[in-house]
């Protein structure tokens, strides 16, 4: 029934959440999982304040990012999981989309409210504009918000 | 730069030690759902979660329970007063209705090899199905959005998105397909 796992992560533990269900239904339905980061384009006026501070910062946060999703994916693979990562930059709803339809993945498994704060807010906003949008099933966990 | 531009693929497949294979063992959780709760409303649109739904149990052993929620059925302007009542005789009828319909399903899954009970309730949609799932301690509810057409579909949508900001436990949804 589920052959390949789509995961996106955002950066926060919290989102971490949803792996051990990903990683039981991997294990009872012999799949593979597909990490995902995606970073958002950084808002287009920050390019005109500070050009080269905003590319720093950009290219820091990616490798930092890009460091992290590798850690989760080692973990993973050290557990005897089938685990791969994909970090790529674009709108979050858009670029999970994409991303599962090019990995063929039959399903979508997230924590929603990775994020305290407004990204909080946002974030769970990707879980509803995925059940509207995604053609595949989506597993969404809550994760708690006064822990957050 | 825009649009999705790859910074990093990376795909490792590391040969497994023993050890790795025993570790990937215990963590394998095989009792990770036990109850599954899956509402229906009776349409062919919700039962697309059925399959997903009856491949989970059978992978975990778990016991679904089906639900269909009956909203009482209150007329809005009554012809000498402002008090709105409850047609009893119409909801008892739906009641009998979704009894039966999910008493034919449960037989189904019940050939399938799989553990099924039904479950019967009135009231508005979404905190029904919360506390069915508390009740029944799921901890998995499984449904499918957009369960019917037209005017109904809009509401039954915003039956798995109410689901989605309220639930207290993991979600399985399925947009079904127009």
């Amino acid at each position: 029934m589920y052959k390949r796992i789509l995961v996106p992560l955002d950066g926060a533990k919290r989102s971490e959440a949803i792996l051990p269900q990903v990683e039981s239904l991997a294990h009872q339905f012999g799949a593979s999982i597909i990490l995902l980061e995606v970073l958002e384009p950084p808002p287009q006026h920050a390019a005109a304040v500070a050009p080269d501070l905003l590319k720093a910062g950009v290219s820091q946060r990616a490798t930092e990012i890009r460091r992290y999703v590798h850690e989760v994916q080692e973990r993973l693979t050290a557990r005897g999981l089938t685990a791969g990562a994909v970090v790529t930059q674009g709108p979050v709803v858009d670029t999970i989309l994409t991303v599962a339809k090019n990995e063929k993945v039959d399903l979508i498994a997230m924590a929603s409210h990775g994020y305290t704060g407004l990204a909080r807010f946002l974030h769970g906003s990707v879980a509803a504009e995925l059940l509207h949008r995604a053609r595949t099933p989506l597993l969404i966990l809550h994760t708690d918000e006064e822990e957050a | 730069m825009r649009g999705n531009f790859i910074l990093g693929a990376h795909c490792l497949q590391k040969n497994l030690t023993a050890r790795d294979v025993m570790r990937a063992n215990i963590s394998r959780g095989r009792r990770m759902y036990k109850t599954i709760l899956v509402p229906l409303d009776g349409s062919p649109r919700a039962e697309t979660i059925l399959s997903h739904a009856a491949s989970l149990a059978a992978k975990y052993q778990a016991k679904l329970v089906l639900l269909q929620v009956v909203e009482p059925i209150v007329a809005m302007v009554t012809p000498y007063d402002m008090v709105p009542y409850v047609d009893k005789d119409a909801a008892e009828r739906s009641m009998e209705e979704a009894k039966s319909y999910l008493a034919a399903k449960e037989g189904e899954l019940r050939g399938q090899g799989i553990e099924a009970k039904s479950v019967v309730e009135s009231g508005p949609v979404v905190s029904v199905i919360l506390d069915v799932a508390e009740r029944e301690k799921a901890d998995l509810v499984a449904m499918a959005s957009h369960g019917r057409t037209g005017l109904s579909r809009v509401f039954y949508g915003s039956v798995a998105a109410g689901i989605l900001h309220k639930a207290d436990r993991p979600l399985l949804l399925i947009r079904a397909q127009d």
